[in-house]
């Protein structure tokens, strides 16, 4: 089994881009589907954010294939020409893979280092993923490796500690225009849990008001409890824009919910005043042409990175931490997983060497004819064949790279291992080769 | 005596424009205390130099394009100190720098003449001139606010924000000041300038009656403040009326700063009109 990763970000897409991609991927179940369909990929798992469209897969067929049947999935479900798609797309086999997946979990990735939201991102891929039956052996044993590592992470640097990602940046930007930002309104567009955060970052700000305006009144309701705001219709937009001082927007609306022909009439009725608005949807909800009207700032989530490039630099010794738990997450991950497949070769010695403790007592008992000494036999024989197994055994076990010794033993003890081997001799010093799987591979 | 306190004003002056302009290039906030501390430290030389004018002449120096220049200058390095301070607009100082370094070398320049000729000296020219003076003054800072108004706008639309390295760090000092707060300044600015002009150019037209005996003549400067004035006062009511404000607001500001410059040193130093000719006389 190989495993692979590809996929395109903020680093290398453009936003119209991911917008296309991230549309084509919803529902991550059908999505999961449509790629397992006809092709050499056997576990799949899609991760969709604002930031990211990454496709996680395992299959037999060699790393390359894998990823031609990833890219070609990808050109069909945006209708990107390849020359257009595959200049943004990164891949990566095997371990490159696998140190990928840890530092996006880890949000070492992210555009804002550190960021919360994007483990449950991932997680949610994971579950998605599940329920449409692309985990297998390999991507089971991955993801919630990523989620540990990623938690470690968390815990153990302090790249989270201020992590509050596009709320920050929602803050910084109120304050360059506003100053302070008490008295200020906020209106929330969506209840999505990117605005959760960022309503209650500008609430410990001290912001005035927040309204919540969403198209379920009921969620709206359940928000703005919950944040100690106001619900409002999504109907009565046109007004609570008048009103409004800061708008954070992420709405899953296909289409702009606030265009400039609205705009336009509404920067009359607030007489100029400035506003601003923080756009978190991919797609967009604001129309980027709002931007030309007087008094009107928008941001989208290319656009914020600009504006948390210094949280960045800021938490750039704390990455460095981080990276070195992933990259030490990484080696006892791999050492566990090639141990992994030294157990049928363990499991074919001591049985073989068992067995034959077995016969050659039953031989002995044979002659003997004294059921008295049955136990003791019995007990001496296993006895032999553990205490001359054991330094083996334990040799294997401490090895972090045991192919060749495994390939040995195997060669002087005359084993057959238990499944005949479907895969290929696994190299180790091929990256593209993930190894996690116990079942019966031939070293 | 004031030639050589004028002299160490303008090098001052000069000195934090220069530290301005490094501190600018390269994006560091540090050296925006030390633009302030020379700044502040020019202005006491500067006063120096209007007391000493001011002992020499035994009245207030403002009735000749020398004391004129003296005079604003020192209002306007006064005002932006204050700004600087009061305001929380510390870019005030370093861009007003430049200006005042201009100014105080071009008043160490010009010969301080005995000003105003005997028949045309009264109350009311004191009292015009002051009042217009301060009018410009509160002008001139309103046209540097604009522009730094017109700058993070701009950073803002274009979307650089808060740029790069060491500008914004925990302490939270951005590069400029926020929006709203050099719209409000700039724009309060001008409503003080505003009556202080209105006043200025009655009292200058009641000593026109009083001297000429015509209460206006179209001279270039009268024409030129006429313009200015109707420009603040459409200014003013347009955003008591509409809420009007913003760019344009900001660029008119400026124009209307540019404007008086011109007036104010241009044409005092051309010595044209009867604010010229009557000045240097």
């Amino acid at each position: 089994m190989r495993f692979v990763g590809a996929g395109v970000s903020h680093k290398t897409a453009p936003i119209e881009m991911r917008e296309r991609l991230a549309k084509a991927t919803q529902p991550l179940e059908a999505a999961v589907k449509e790629l397992k369909k006809g092709t050499t990929l056997t576990e799949v798992c899609v991760v969709s954010t604002c930031n990211r469209v990454e496709i996680y897969a395992a299959g037999d067929a060699e790393p390359s294939a894998l990823l031609r049947d990833v890219r070609q999935y990808l050109g069909a479900a945006t209708g990107l020409s390849p020359a257009d798609l595959e200049p943004h797309i990164y891949e990566h086999k095997g371990v490159d893979g696998l140190l990928h997946l840890f530092k996006v979990a880890s949000s070492l990735d992210s555009m804002v280092l550190g960021e919360p939201q994007i483990l449950g991102q991932v997680k949610e891929a994971y579950h998605s993923a599940t329920a449409a039956g692309g985990i297998g052996a390999v991507l089971t044993k991955i993801f919630p490796r990523a989620f540990l590592v990623a938690k470690r992470v968390r815990t153990e640097t302090g790249i989270s500690q201020n992590a509050v990602s596009m709320s920050f940046a929602a803050v910084e930007l109120g304050k360059e225009i506003f100053g302070s930002l008490d008295k200020k309104n906020v209106l929330l567009v969506g209840a999505g849990k990117m605005s959760t955060l960022a309503a209650r970052h500008l609430r410990t700000h001290g912001v005035a008001e927040v309204r919540v305006a969403n198209r379920s009144l009921e969620r709206a309701e359940e928000l703005a409890k919950e944040i100690g705001g106001h619900a409002s219709s999504l109907a009565d937009l046109e007004l609570l824009l008048v009103k409004a001082d800061i708008v954070i927007s992420s709405t899953a609306a296909p289409g702009f919910v606030v265009t400039k022909a609205m705009m336009s009439k509404v920067v009359k009725a607030r007489r100029y005043r400035p506003i601003l608005f923080v756009d978190l949807a991919v797609p967009r909800d604001i129309e980027p042409t709002v931007a030309d009207l007087e008094g009107a700032f928008v941001y989208d989530v290319d656009n914020l990175e600009g504006v948390v490039a210094e949280n960045r630099e800021a938490r750039a010794q704390e990455a460095t931490a981080a990276e070195a738990i992933i990259k030490e997450e990484l080696d006892s991950f791999l050492r566990w997983s090639r141990q992994q497949q030294l157990v049928p070769v363990i499991k074919a010695l001591r049985d073989k060497g068992l067995s034959i403790a077995e016969m050659e007592a039953d031989r002995a008992l044979a002659s003997l004819k004294d059921p008295r000494a049955e136990k003791a036999v019995r007990a001496m024989s296993q006895a032999i064949v553990n205490k001359m197994l054991h330094p083996v055994l334990s040799h294997l076990k401490s090895q972090g790279d045991a192919h060749q010794l495994a390939a040995q033993v195997v060669a002087l003890f005359e084993l057959e291992l238990a499944s005949a081997s479907e895969e290929e001799a696994a190299d180790p010093a091929d990256p593209a080769v993930v190894v996690p799987i116990a079942r019966g591979s031939q070293p | 005596m004031e030639a050589v306190f004028l002299g160490l004003a303008a090098a001052l002056y000069t000195g934090s424009a220069v530290i301005a302009a490094v501190m600018f290039a390269r994006a560091r906030d540090e050296s925006a205390r030390s633009v302030q501390i020379v700044f502040g430290v020019a202005l006491i030389p500067h006063a120096i130099a209007v007391i000493v004018r001011a002992v020499e002449l035994g009245s207030f120096p403002i009735s000749s394009v020398h004391d004129g220049i003296l005079a604003f200058s020192f209002g306007a390095a006064l005002l932006a100190f204050a700004i600087a301070a009061k305001a929380k607009i510390p870019q005030v100082a370093p861009l007003a720098a430049p200006l005042l370094a201009l100014l105080t070398v071009i008043a160490s320049f010009v010969e301080p003449t005995q000003s105003v000729a005997e028949g045309l000296r009264s109350g009311w020219l004191m009292v015009h001139i002051a009042l217009a003076l301060l009018g410009d003054v509160a002008f001139a800072l309103a046209g540097v606010v604009a522009i730094l108004y017109l700058v993070q706008e701009r950073r803002l639309k274009q979307k650089k924000l808060p740029t790069r390295s060491g500008t914004m760090k925990a302490t939270g000092i951005h590069v400029l000041p926020p929006l709203d707060t050099l719209d409000r300044v700039s724009m309060r600015l001008i409503q003080f300038g505003f009556p202080l002009m209105t006043l200025g150019l009655i009292s200058g037209s009641l000593y026109g009656k009083h001297v000429w005996g015509s209460y206006w003549t179209w001279d270039p400067r009268n024409t030129i403040s006429l313009l200015v004035w109707v420009l603040y006062a459409v200014m003013i009511q347009a955003r008591f009326m509409s809420g009007w404000r913003g760019r344009k607001a900001a660029i008119l500001t400026v124009l209307g700063v540019v404007a008086i410059l011109v007036a104010f040193v241009g044409l005092g130093l051309l010595g044209v009109g009867t604010h010229g000719k009557d000045y240097v006389s």
